[in-house]
């Protein structure tokens, strides 16, 4: 399969930018954010405020389902990317050995189901590997790379902003490094993990990633918001 | 704030969260084509509404999405116990007769 072009939406010269309106050769993925210019955002906010703000690259997302057949998939991702199958509510995170690190993370969804989030150019080629070694075994893998933004809240007040924007209890006691939740993010959904002290990955559909960074615009106003690159 | 036990989550949650779906245990007639249409219309459209102690199937929507059954009481909202799919309840409810509805 032919390489995808992922657009970098913090390259002063994005791909996408660069792409000849209607070169059909060139398909390029781009975030949901793209069109934000969080480059230019990301210079006017500076740094060092109490809260920060990141779009990450276009990232693979696999959907994985197994009922039965959950030793066969445990096994399945051991062989291919080295990880395993996290417990209630956990995340199991990776990383790729060799000159090119790759980072690989897992999250528990439901008993049956498991979010693989990989770097975008190798989704393809992790689907393929995974499905050539579970063989004849009943396991569901479904690419929704283009389906969700991946987003980052860091700083000392990031706490706070999810405090008045989920109903979930955020609290480090409830949720401690490398737990996961699906839950309520203002009016829209998200599938939050706690990636390290003060910092939280917020997984949401494409389509509320608009409303969603509006809505971190506002609440996190009164303790300054600075747009990074992650 | 009202928090409902997930059995699949194994924990508290909003009630932000979930989604009623109505009564449980509605057993499917076994031989739809050999039903009275009686058996059929009861299966279909009616349901109890008491005033106690429900039955209810319930889907935690924004979270794993799975669906389970809740025993709760319709006047005081308080919620004795909720169970996966597939298992029983341990509260037992009380017997209720019903009354024939009276036409005319
Ligand atoms: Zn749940």
């Amino acid at each position: 399969m032919e390489k995808i072009l992922v657009s970098d939406q913090y390259a002063p010269d994005s791909l996408s930018e660069r792409a000849e309106f209607g070169d059909i050769n060139v398909p390029v993925v781009e975030t949901a954010l793209q069109h934000v210019n969080l480059r230019q955002v990301a210079t006017r906010t500076g740094s060092g405020h109490g809260v920060s703000f990141s779009e990450l690259p276009v990232t693979g997302l696999l959907v994985l389902r197994a009922r039965s057949e959950r030793a066969a998939l445990q096994s399945a991702l051991q062989t291919t990317v080295n990880i395993k199958l996290p417990d209630t509510l956990q995340s199991e995170v990776s990383v790729s050995s060799g000159s090119h690190k790759s980072v690989y993370c897992i999250r528990w969804v439901a008993p049956d189901e498991w979010m693989l989030s990989c770097p975008a150019q190798d989704a393809f080629d992790i689907e393929t590997r995974l499905r050539s070694s579970l063989g004849g075994n009943s396991v569901a893998i479904v690419n929704v790379t283009g389906g969700y933004s991946v987003l980052q809240l860091s700083g000392q007040h990031a706490n706070d902003v999810l405090k008045k924007s989920t109903v979930y209890d955020v609290h480090p006691q409830n949720f401690s490094v490398g737990k996961v939740v699906n839950t309520t993010f203002a009016k829209a959904q998200v599938m939050l993990r706690c990636v390290s002290n003060d910092e939280y990955e917020l997984i949401v559909r494409r389509s509320f990633a608009d409303y969603v960074w509006h809505w971190i615009q506002v609440a996190s106003k009164e303790y300054g918001l600075s747009v990074s690159r992650s | 704030m009202f928090n409902i036990y997930c059995p699949y989550c194994e924990e508290h949650r909003e009630e932000e969260e979930f989604h009623p779906s109505g009564q449980a245990h509605l057993a499917r007639p076994a031989d739809a084509d050999a039903c009275t249409d009686k058996e059929w219309g009861d299966f279909l459209y009616f349901r109890k509404n008491p005033r106690g102690l429900h039955q209810e199937l319930w889907q935690h929507t924004a979270g794993c999405r799975k669906f389970f059954n809740i025993t709760r009481d319709t006047v005081s909202y308080q919620i004795l116990e909720t169970y996966k799919v597939g298992q029983s309840p341990q509260v037992k409810l009380p017997e209720v007769k019903l009354e024939e509805p009276r036409h005319g």
